[in-house]
This record gives C-alpha cells, sequence and structure tokens, in this order.
C-alpha cells in the first residue's frame, strides 16, 4: 500500500512538472491580451518616439488618434489612417487595401515576466515587462481603463535602450479621427496574395505570415512573432534603390548592408542573387541581425567595386 | 459585428457598432460623433460594446459551410479587380466578400497566376511566308545597317566592358513610401507592437 502511495505522489509531481514545463512553452496568454486590447483601444494623444541605432538618434512628435481598430497619424500637416488591412493618406484620394491576411501568435519566446502597478499622465497604468527567454526585452505602460499602451520601451540584446516612445498629451476621447473617416473617401488598389515568392518560412524565430504582391513587380513577405513584425520586399535587378545610394553601410556576418533609420522603423537594403532586398520593420537591433544571417546573402560587387572599395573603403 | 441592442432613450445607440467599425455613413458619422458627446447612456453602451468584441476575439474561428454561404461569388469581377477597372461600388464588395470566401481567393491567386506565366511566355516565331517577305526587306535595309551596326558593336563592347568592370548600376529611384504603405497595412491588422503606431513624417522617410 505504501509502494502504491510513493508511486501515485510520484506520478502526480511527473504531471505537475509535464504541465509546468507545457505551460512554459507557450506563449504569455496575459501579454497577448495586453496587446489584444491595447490594438482596439479609443483615445487621442501626442506620441514622443525616439530611437538610436549605430551611432544615430531619431527622434519625431505624433498626433495620435486611435478608434477601435482605425488609426489615425498625423505629423507635419501629413495625416495617414491605418486599421483593417488599408492604408491611406488624407487628402491624396489613393490608398491600399490587403485581399487577405493571417492571423499571428505571439512567440513562446515572449513572456510577461512582472506586471506592477503605476501613475502615468494621472491615469492608473499596468507596467508589463517582457522577457524574452528570461532576458528583457520591454516594457509597456497600459493604461487601466481604456487598454491604451502610454509608453514602451524596447531593449537590445546587450540590454541597451533601443526604442522609448511616450505618449505625452493624452485624452481618452478620440474625435477628429471621425471626420477624416467621413472627408477621406480614397480609392484603394487591392494588393492581393502571392505565392510566387522564395524567401524562407522561419527566419530568426520569425515567422513568415503572408506574401503579397508588391510595388513595382516586387514580392512582399511579411514576417512576424507577434511581437515585432517586418516586411521584406525583393525587386528585380540589382543594385542601391533611391535613398539608399547614400544611406550608412554596416557591415555583419553575413555581408554588407545599406541601413537607414527613422524613429519607429529600421529600413534595410541589399542585392544579392540577381534581386535587391528592402527590409523594413521594428524588430530590436540583434534580432535584424539574427534575420539578415538567415535570408539572401549580399553579393559582394564586381571586380572593380571590390578594388575601389578596397582602395578608398 | 453584430448590432447591439438600441437603447430605450436613444435611436442612434443602434450605430454604435457601425461606428466602432469604420462602417458609418457620413451623415450617419456626424450624427454619432455629435450624439456621442452629449448622451452618457451611449458612452456606456460604447464601452460595452467594445467588452464583446473583445470577448468576441476569445472565440474559436470557424469555417463558414459552404450551404450557408451566398450564391454571390464576384466571378467576372476577380479579373477587373486585378486590372483595377471596378468602380468604388464593386471593389468594396470584392474586398469584403475576399475577405470570407476562401474559393474566391483561391480563384484570384490562379487569375494572378495564370497573367503572370501569360506575360513569361516566349514571342511566337512567324509563318514562313513571311519570313520570306521579311528576308527580302532586310537584304534591302542591310547596305544602311552596315553604318549603323559597326556604332552598335563598338557601344555593345562599351557596355560589355562596363557591365564587367564597372560599379553597380542602380535599380532605379523606386519610391519607398508605397512600400512603407503596404508594410503598415499589414502591421495594422495586428495587435503585436503596432500598439505604439509606426509613422515616418514627410522629413523622415526615407
Amino acid at each position: 500500500m505504501r509502494r502504491t502511495r510513493r508511486l501515485a505522489i510520484l506520478a502526480s509531481a511527473t504531471a505537475l512538472l509535464l504541465m509546468l514545463s507545457a505551460a512554459s512553452a507557450v506563449a504569455d496568454d496575459s501579454l497577448q491580451d495586453y496587446l489584444d486590447e491595447a490594438a482596439e483601444a479609443s483615445y487621442a494623444g501626442q506620441q514622443a518616439t525616439w530611437c538610436s541605432f549605430g551611432g544615430k538618434t531619431k527622434f519625431s512628435v505624433v498626433s495620435v488618434e486611435h478608434a477601435g481598430a482605425m488609426v489615425m497619424l498625423e505629423s507635419q500637416g501629413s495625416a495617414q489612417v491605418l486599421g483593417g488591412g488599408m492604408a491611406s493618406t488624407h487628402g491624396t484620394g489613393n490608398g491600399l487595401a490587403l485581399a487577405a491576411w493571417s492571423p499571428v501568435d505571439l512567440a513562446s519566446r515572449y513572456e510577461a515576466a512582472d506586471t506592477a502597478a503605476s501613475f502615468r499622465l494621472g491615469r492608473d497604468v499596468v507596467v508589463v515587462t517582457v522577457n524574452e527567454n528570461d532576458q528583457m526585452r520591454a516594457r509597456i505602460w497600459f493604461d487601466k481603463v481604456t487598454h491604451a499602451a502610454l509608453g514602451s520601451e524596447v531593449y537590445d540584446g546587450d540590454g541597451d535602450l533601443f526604442r522609448l516612445s511616450w505618449t505625452i498629451d493624452f485624452d481618452p476621447n478620440p474625435r477628429r479621427i471621425f471626420n477624416v473617416l467621413r472627408d477621406n473617401e480614397p480609392v484603394y488598389d487591392l494588393v492581393v496574395v502571392s505565392e510566387a515568392d522564395a524567401l524562407p518560412e522561419r527566419i530568426g524565430g520569425y515567422e513568415k505570415v503572408d506574401t503579397y504582391a508588391g510595388p513595382e513587380d516586387s514580392t512582399h513577405a511579411y514576417y512576424s512573432d507577434g511581437l515585432f513584425s517586418f516586411s521584406v520586399f525583393a525587386i528585380s535587378g540589382e543594385g542601391a534603390i533611391g535613398p539608399f545610394v547614400d544611406a550608412d553601410a554596416i557591415e555583419l556576418p553575413s555581408g554588407s548592408y545599406r541601413w537607414i533609420l527613422t524613429p519607429a522603423d529600421l529600413w534595410v537594403q541589399w542585392s544579392g542573387t540577381g534581386r535587391t532586398y528592402v527590409l523594413v520593420g521594428d524588430l530590436p537591433p540583434d534580432h535584424l541581425e539574427a534575420v539578415l544571417g538567415e535570408l539572401p546573402k549580399p553579393s559582394r560587387g564586381n571586380i572593380f567595386t571590390r578594388l575601389w572599395n578596397g582602395i578608398f573603403g | 459585428m453584430a448590432r447591439v441592442k438600441q437603447s430605450r432613450s436613444c435611436e442612434t445607440a443602434e450605430l454604435v457598432s457601425a461606428y466602432l467599425d469604420g462602417q458609418l455613413l457620413p451623415g450617419e458619422l456626424d450624427t454619432v460623433v455629435t450624439h456621442l458627446g452629449e448622451c452618457a447612456d451611449c458612452i456606456a453602451e460604447f464601452h460595452q460594446l467594445k467588452e464583446v468584441r473583445a470577448a468576441l476575439r476569445t472565440l474559436p474561428f470557424l469555417e463558414i459551410p459552404e450551404h450557408l454561404l451566398p450564391d454571390t461569388h464576384p466571378g467576372e469581377l476577380l479579373s477587373a479587380y486585378l486590372d483595377g477597372q471596378l468602380d468604388t461600388s464593386e471593389h468594396d464588395f470584392v474586398i469584403s466578400h475576399l475577405d470570407f470566401c476562401t474559393d474566391c481567393r483561391l480563384e484570384l491567386h490562379e487569375l494572378d497566376s495564370a497573367r503572370t506565366a501569360i506575360r513569361s511566355l516566349p514571342g511566337l516565331e512567324p509563318p514562313e511566308f513571311l519570313t520570306v517577305h521579311r528576308e527580302r526587306i532586310e537584304r534591302e535595309r542591310w547596305s544602311r545597317r552596315r553604318v549603323v551596326a559597326a556604332g552598335v558593336g563598338i557601344a555593345a563592347a562599351a557596355a560589355f566592358v562596363f557591365a564587367i568592370f564597372g560599379p553597380t548600376t542602380e535599380t532605379g529611384d523606386l519610391d519607398l513610401i508605397p512600400l512603407f504603405d503596404q508594410h503598415q497595412a499589414r502591421v495594422s491588422v495586428d495587435s503585436g507592437f503596432n500598439v505604439i503606431p509606426a509613422f515616418a513624417p514627410a522629413g523622415e522617410s526615407p
């Protein structure tokens, strides 16, 4: 009888351990809930965003109106309306609309390691610390009433701050976006799903979620891990594209890339295997390096270019 | 999204759901915006509806049985879609239909693939009698072409040398804003870090 009881206890402990290990292998539901609620929040405000990479720093202040799934961003007299797979710039009469998209799950590497009550902009907030494999990757301040994300910090692989975003003026009642939606009746160009794409399905912990036909006969692959995301556009022909001609270059183990920093995104461009690639996304630098290492490598250029670079840098 | 039960006191309460979905007509939008600023009942209804939407998100996705779908597939409109020849109402209808109809999405992909395949077909050789006629014309032009050919030969040789030894050529002045818009449109349907909306102001965009 005693042996049977010991076996029962052992079996129960084993089952408990299995359940705990299974729970740690799936994404954190509470973090997903916070993100889902924030994506549907309604509020208006001014948002300051700061980003630093490769010795450069970018900063911007943008007016944000968030009403359900629709978002309006305004800066320097230009208003962009986003939501429901559509994007348009107010006053241009044109926009684009995705034909379809697939759901994205939060990667299991993220978990809400800590949640704490705090106070920002005169409002009660919850501070959620997001860990990636037991290392802090981000902190997000969620408003308790509206569920809006009032602020966020994103850290790189060394634990240094990479991007900071703060709402500096907050109003829980958006109003102007509805006038813009009323006046803005653009003609939407349909973006169709494409299957003509040879990029890998999974890179650096990111899943290729959807592939579309891109502008100028390019293909557009969209990757996400449920927290960060990026797009890779593949264009026929090799060579630098407009704004990247004078952009800074960065040397990685996988090759040489040209890059441009904006407050919210990193842009990277390179050429190889007869195509030119443009990557844009909000992923942190260590993720970017891992991702670029698994995408098609940059070509080393022709003999003249290599000679020129060797002599003049 | 189903519309919520109408408030006893307000006739505009029914529009709140459509307001959240961005489906209001211009006249309705004015009414709701004005009304929400002054009606506590409707503001309460607004928050209740958001909770319902949040709860609905937790439900599993179900495939709609084929026999329940209305027989209103876009059909030939899909081809016109790809050609950009639809008017606004047809465009909206096709977009909304593609949201739930797997068959039509598949048909659209096949149409797009077929168009791509057709564009990549090799040119056909002309019939023999046309070839003979063309050869005669070619002979008559040959003397003039010799001069041109010499020039073209020199240019081709220069181009070849430049391609082999010259610096990398530019792919072109591709505008990155359409790429950014397409990326942003896709991000807008995810709930990752787009909770902090990204925007490239005019002075900052690459």
